[in-house]
C-alpha cells in the first residue's frame, strides 16, 4: 500500500517552473464554466494535471488536453444554464401572474393602457405601410418615372405635359426603353341603351409593359392593334355584361363603337392610376396631339442602371424647343413618390411621419403609466425585494423578474390590442376609405411581438433597475431611515413622468382644437358666394345645343331657384389653365402667371349670388356681349396690373392665328371656388350658350325630389344619358380631403392619449391617496373638514397638470403653425386656444383624481385610524 | 443498501486504499494503475458528486500547492455510513462467490 501511494503522491512539486502553468485566459475561460462549489478544488486539479502532462510530454500536449477538457465541459455547461434559466423563468411568470392577480385594479390600469396604446400603434402602423406600399407593386416600379414640369416665375409645379412628349422622350433618348402618355377622363359608356359614366383613360400600347396591371383575359401584344378597341376592368365588365365573357363585344364610347379586347384586373386602392377602361391615344381629340396644349401625363421607364439624374437633365428643354413662351423645365418625377411627396415639397409623407410619431408618443404614455404605477407600487413591493435580496436574489435576477413582470403584462396587452384592432378595422377603414387588415404574415408577427417586447422592456427597465438597486437593510428596516430618501427621489421622477405624459395629451388637445377650429372656418369662410345647395350637373356633350332649353324648362319648377350655363365645371382649375397667351391694353414686360377661364352665360352671377366690384356681367340688353365681352375677377385686375380695367381690351392666344380679342366690361368681387390652401387666382370669363355643365341654385328643401325632376328633365332629351352631379358644398369638401384624415385620425389620438394619461393618473392618485390614509385621518380627528382634505389631495396634481401645460404650449404652438402654413386662409392662433387646452385637461385630471380624494376624505378616520 | 455502481463501488474502495490524500487526482490514477485503463478526470469527478450528495463520502479542504497554483484540494473520505454500504456489497458479493463455489464442489 506504501509503495502505491508513494508512487501516485504529488510528485515534484518543486520541479515546478513558472512557464508551466497553464495560461491565464483559458483558466479564466474555465473558471467560468466551473459551478461555483467545486471551483476551487478543480482548478487546482486541472493545474496539477496540466504540470504533469507538460512535464512528461511538452507544454503542447498539455495545452492540447487542457483545450480538449474545456471543450469537453461546454455541453454540460449550456445543459444546466438553459436548464435552470428554464426554471427561474418558470418562477418568474408564476410571481409575475401572482402579483398580477393580487393587484386587480393596478393590473387592469396597466394592461388596458397599453393595450389601447398598442391597438392605436398597431392600426397607425398599418396604415403607413398601406400609404408606403403605393405604386410599388409594379415590376419595375424602380425604373418607372412620370415626367413633371418646374415652371418659373411663378415658381410652381405641374402634371400636365403636350401629347407628344412621350413619344418624342421615347424616339430621342436611348436612356429612355418606353414611354406612354396618359389622359385621364371621365366618359360615358354605352352598352345595349345602358350607360354610366366611367373613369377612363386614353394610353399608349406601351402603358401595360412599363405598368404592371394584368390582364385576366386578352394579349398586351395585340390589345390596341386595332384604335377602336377598349380595354376594361373587371368591375366594369361585371356591370355591363354580368357573367358573359366581354371580350369581343361591343359597347360605344364618345359615339363610336369600340370592342372590347381585354379585360384588366381590378386597379388596387394602392396605385395613384386610377381607371375602369384603358383606350388607345390614337382615337384622342387633338388637342391631346399638339405641342402647345398641356392636358396629358407622360410616363416613362428607364433603362437599367440609367441614372434618372442625367435623364433629368437631358430633357429639361424639350418642352422650349418645339413651343414658343414656354416657362417650364422637365424632369422626371418616380413612381414610387407620386402619392407620397408633392411636387415642391411636402405632400402624404407629412402625414406619415405626423402620425408615425403620434403612434410613438402614444406609446410612450403608456408605457410611462406603466413605469409610474411599478414605482408607485414599489413600496407594497418593498418587503418582498428585501426579503429576496436576504435570501440570495442576486441584482440581475431581480431586474430579470420585473422586467418578466413588464413584458408579460405588455404580451397580455398585445392580444388584447390585436383584438381591438380588429375591432376597430372597418371603421378606421370606412373614415379612411382605406382597404386596411390585420395582417398576419411573419413580418408583421416579428413587429407585433417586437412591439411588445420593446414596450415590455423599455416600461420595465426602470422599475427593474430602480427597485432592484435598494439594499436589503434599507428595505427592510422600515418606514424610517434611508428609504424615505429613495421614495423622494421617486416621487419626483414619478412627477416627472406624469408631467410629461399630460404635455404631450395637452399638445394632441391644442392641436385638435386649432385644426377644429380650422376646418370651421374654411366650411363657413365668406366664399364670396352663397355655395349652399348649389348643384352641378354634367352632362354629355350631346346636349350642348339643347342646353338652354333643358335650363328653361327646369326653371318652371319653383324648387329650382336659377340655373346657369358653363362650358367647365367650376371648381376645376387644372383644366382652365393657359398659360402665357394672354395680353392686354397696357401689358408691358414680364409678368407670367396663371389664369383660369371658364365660358358661363347670363345666369352666372345670380346663381352663384355673385358680386360686382366695378362695371357689370353680361347682359342680354348688350347685343355685341357674347361676341365682344369679358369679365374678370379683382384678383386677374391686380395680376394684370391695371388701374382702370373697364373698357381695356383683353386678348386671347394673343399673336396667334385663333387670337380673340374682347373687351373688360366687369370686375367680380373675389370668389373662391379653390381649396383655401391656395390664395384666389386670377380668373376671366366669357360668353356662351352652350355648355355641358349646368349649375343650378335649389330651394333648401326636398332637394331630392328636385334632382329626381332634373334627372327625368334631362332624360326627356337624351333618353340613355347617364345623371351625373355633384354638390358644390361636397365638391369643395372633398378638397379638405387629407385635413379632415387629419382632423378624424387626431381626434381619435388625442382621446386615446387623453384617456390614457387618465387611467395613469387615477392608478396614481390610488396609491398617493392610500399613502396618505393615516395623515388623511389625523387630519381629520384634528378638525380638518372633508373639502379641505379634498383641497390638500387635489392640489398636488393641481399644480402638475398646470406645469404640464406650460410645457406643452411653445411646442405646440410651434406644430400648430407648421401645420397652418399649408393655407393661404387661416384662423388666428388666439390665447383662449390654450387656455381651453389648460382648463380641459385640468377639468380632466381633477374630476379622475377627485374620485380618490372624495373616497379618502369622506371615509372614517377611526377606519383609518384603528390598527397600528 | 443505496444501489452503488461498480464505478462508485470501485471509487470509494480507492478513497479508502488512499487514507488520507484521496482528491481527484489521486483517486483517478489509483484506477487506472489497479485497472490498467485509461481513467479520464470527469468519469471519476462525476461519481465523486453523486456519492457525496448520497453522504456516502464526504469532503474537506486540504493543503494547497505550488503545483495546484496554490488552490486547496478537495480531499475525500468514506463516511461511516458509505464503509456500511461497502461493507454490504462485499457481504453479498462474497455470499454469492461462496454459494458459487459450493455448487461447482457439489457438481463435481
Amino acid at each position: 500500500m506504501d509503495e502505491l501511494l508513494n508512487a501516485i503522491g504529488p510528485e515534484g512539486i518543486d520541479k515546478v517552473k513558472k512557464s508551466k502553468i497553464p495560461p491565464k485566459f483559458l483558466e479564466t475561460f474555465l473558471q467560468a464554466l466551473l459551478s461555483i462549489k467545486d471551483r476551487e478544488s478543480l482548478l487546482g486539479d486541472f493545474n496539477e494535471m496540466y504540470v504533469r502532462i507538460s512535464n512528461k510530454g511538452g507544454v503542447i500536449r498539455a495545452l492540447c488536453w487542457y483545450f480538449f477538457h474545456i471543450f469537453k465541459l461546454i455541453p454540460a455547461y449550456v445543459e444546466s444554464k438553459i436548464y435552470w434559466s428554464l426554471i427561474m423563468i418558470k418562477n418568474y411568470l408564476k410571481t409575475a401572474v401572482r402579483n398580477l392577480k393580487n393587484d386587480k385594479v393596478y393590473s387592469v390600469i396597466n394592461i388596458s393602457g397599453l393595450a389601447i396604446g398598442m391597438a392605436c400603434t398597431i392600426l397607425i402602423l398599418l396604415w403607413v405601410q398601406y400609404e408606403l406600399s403605393f405604386d410599388r407593386f409594379h415590376n419595375n416600379a424602380g425604373r418607372i418615372y412620370r415626367v413633371s414640369a418646374h415652371y418659373h416665375d411663378p415658381d410652381d409645379f405641374g402634371r400636365y405635359l403636350p401629347g407628344p412628349l412621350a413619344a418624342y422622350l421615347k424616339e430621342g433618348y436611348p436612356e429612355i426603353l418606353d414611354a406612354t402618355s396618359y389622359k385621364p377622363m371621365t366618359m360615358k359608356l354605352t352598352v345595349d341603351n345602358r350607360s354610366f359614366f366611367s373613369q377612363g383613360s386614353y394610353v399608349e400600347p406601351s402603358f401595360l409593359k412599363i405598368f404592371s396591371f394584368p390582364l385576366l383575359k386578352g394579349d398586351a401584344e395585340t390589345i390596341f392593334l386595332d384604335p377602336y378597341s377598349i380595354v376594361i376592368t373587371d368591375e366594369l365588365a361585371k356591370k355591363f355584361f354580368g357573367q358573359e365573357n366581354p371580350v369581343g363585344k361591343t359597347m360605344t364610347f364618345m359615339g363610336v363603337d369600340v370592342k372590347v379586347t381585354g379585360v384588366i384586373k381590378n386597379i388596387p386602392k394602392n396605385s395613384h392610376l386610377q381607371f375602369d377602361f384603358l383606350v388607345p391615344y390614337e382615337i384622342g381629340f387633338y388637342s391631346m396631339r399638339i405641342w402647345s396644349n398641356n392636358s396629358v401625363f407622360s410616363y416613362v421607364k428607364l433603362a437599367e442602371h440609367a441614372d434618372s439624374h442625367a435623364v433629368s437633365q437631358k430633357i429639361s428643354d424639350v418642352a422650349k424647343k418645339h413651343r414658343q413662351n414656354c416657362n417650364y423645365d422637365l424632369f422626371l418625377h418616380p413612381l414610387a413618390k407620386i402619392h407620397l411627396y408633392a411636387l415642391g415639397g411636402g405632400g402624404q409623407i407629412t402625414y406619415v411621419y405626423i402620425f408615425t410619431i403620434m403612434a410613438v408618443f402614444v406609446l410612450l404614455i403608456a408605457s410611462i403609466n406603466f413605469m409610474n404605477l411599478s414605482t408607485a407600487r414599489a413600496e407594497k413591493r418593498f418587503k418582498e425585494i428585501g426579503v429576496k435580496k436576504v435570501l440570495g436574489s442576486s441584482r440581475p435576477q431581480l431586474i430579470k423578474q420585473f422586467l418578466s413582470e413588464s413584458i408579460l403584462h405588455s404580451f397580455i396587452a398585445l392580444f388584447l390590442a390585436l383584438f381591438l384592432a380588429a375591432l376597430l378595422i372597418p371603421s378606421v377603414n370606412s373614415i379612411l376609405n382605406t382597404p386596411l387588415k390585420l395582417n398576419f404574415s411573419l413580418m408583421w408577427i416579428c413587429s407585433f411581438i417586437g412591439i411588445a417586447l420593446l414596450t415590455g422592456v423599455f416600461s420595465g427597465s426602470y422599475p427593474a433597475l430602480y427597485l432592484s438597486g435598494f439594499r436589503p437593510l434599507a428595505v427592510l428596516k422600515g418606514p424610517f431611515g434611508s428609504r424615505s430618501k429613495v421614495r423622494s427621489r421617486a416621487t419626483i421622477l414619478r412627477k416627472a413622468l406624469v408631467v410629461m405624459q399630460f404635455s404631450l395629451s395637452i399638445f394632441f388637445i391644442i392641436g385638435i382644437l386649432v385644426i377644429t377650429r380650422q376646418m370651421n372656418y374654411i366650411r363657413t369662410i365668406n366664399l364670396g358666394y352663397d355655395k349652399d345647395y348649389l348643384v352641378v350637373v354634367k352632362t354629355s356633350g350631346e346636349l350642348r345645343k339643347n342646353i338652354q332649353v333643358i335650363k328653361n324648362e327646369l326653371l318652371e319648377n319653383p324648387s329650382i331657384l336659377n340655373a346657369t350655363v358653363s362650358m367647365m365645371s367650376l371648381v376645376d382649375w387644372e383644366s382652365a389653365v393657359t398659360d402665357r397667351h394672354l395680353s392686354w391694353t397696357g401689358k408691358s414686360g414680364e409678368y407670367s402667371f396663371m389664369m383660369g377661364q371658364n365660358f358661363v352665360d347670363y345666369d352666372f352671377l345670380d346663381t352663384l349670388k355673385l358680386q360686382m366690384a366695378q362695371g357689370r356681367f353680361f347682359s342680354r340688353e348688350f347685343l355685341s356681349d357674347p361676341r365682344e365681352a369679358c369679365v374678370v375677377n379683382e384678383a386677374a385686375v391686380k395680376a394684370m396690373r391695371m388701374d382702370e380695367p373697364l373698357g381695356k381690351k383683353f386678348y386671347i392666344n394673343a399673336g396667334t392665328d385663333s387670337e380673340r380679342s374682347k373687351t373688360i366690361i366687369g370686375v367680380v368681387k373675389d370668389f373662391n371656388t379653390q381649396s383655401l390652401h391656395k390664395e384666389i387666382r386670377p380668373f376671366w370669363w366669357e360668353f356662351t350658350n352652350s355648355g355641358s355643365y349646368l349649375c343650378l341654385k335649389l330651394q333648401g328643401r326636398s332637394t331630392s325630389a328636385s334632382l329626381k325632376f332634373i334627372e327625368n328633365k334631362i332624360k326627356e332629351f337624351i333618353p340613355d344619358d347617364p345623371f351625373s352631379y355633384y354638390f358644390l358644398d361636397d365638391k369643395l369638401n372633398s378638397l379638405y380631403q387629407t385635413e379632415q384624415l387629419t382632423r378624424s385620425l387626431t381626434r381619435y389620438i388625442t382621446f386615446l392619449a387623453v384617456f390614457i394619461s387618465c387611467l395613469g393618473l387615477f392608478g396614481l392618485a390610488s396609491f398617493s391617496v392610500e399613502r396618505r390614509t393615516k395623515e388623511i385621518g389625523i387630519r381629520k380627528v384634528l378638525g380638518s373638514s372633508s373639502s379641505q382634505v379634498v383641497l390638500l389631495l387635489t392640489k398636488e396634481f393641481t399644480k402638475w397638470v398646470l406645469m404640464a401645460n406650460v410645457l406643452a404650449w411653445p411646442a405646440a404652438y410651434f406644430a400648430v403653425n407648421l401645420w397652418l402654413k399649408n393655407f393661404a386662409f387661416k384662423t388666428a392662433i388666439s390665447v383662449w386656444i390654450f387656455l381651453l387646452a389648460a382648463g380641459l385637461s385640468l377639468l380632466i385630471a381633477l374630476i379622475t383624481v377627485s374620485f380618490q380624494s372624495i373616497r379618502a376624505a369622506t371615509a372614517n378616520p377611526v377606519d383609518s385610524l384603528r390598527y397600528e | 443498501m443505496k444501489g452503488l455502481t461498480r464505478k462508485e463501488e470501485l471509487i470509494m474502495l480507492s478513497i479508502l486504499n488512499l487514507q488520507r490524500d484521496a482528491y481527484l487526482i489521486a483517486i483517478t490514477d489509483h484506477l487506472s494503475k489497479i485497472t490498467g485503463k485509461r481513467v479520464s478526470l470527469t468519469s471519476v469527478h462525476l461519481p465523486l458528486s453523486r456519492l457525496e450528495k448520497q453522504d456516502l463520502i464526504e469532503s474537506e479542504f486540504g493543503e494547497a500547492t505550488a503545483i495546484r497554483g496554490g488552490r486547496r484540494k478537495k480531499i475525500y473520505k468514506v463516511t461511516k455510513m458509505g464503509f456500511e454500504e461497502l461493507n454490504e456489497y462485499k457481504r453479498i458479493t462474497d455470499m454469492l462467490w461462496t454459494n458459487y463455489s459450493m455448487l461447482s464442489v457439489q457438481k463435481e
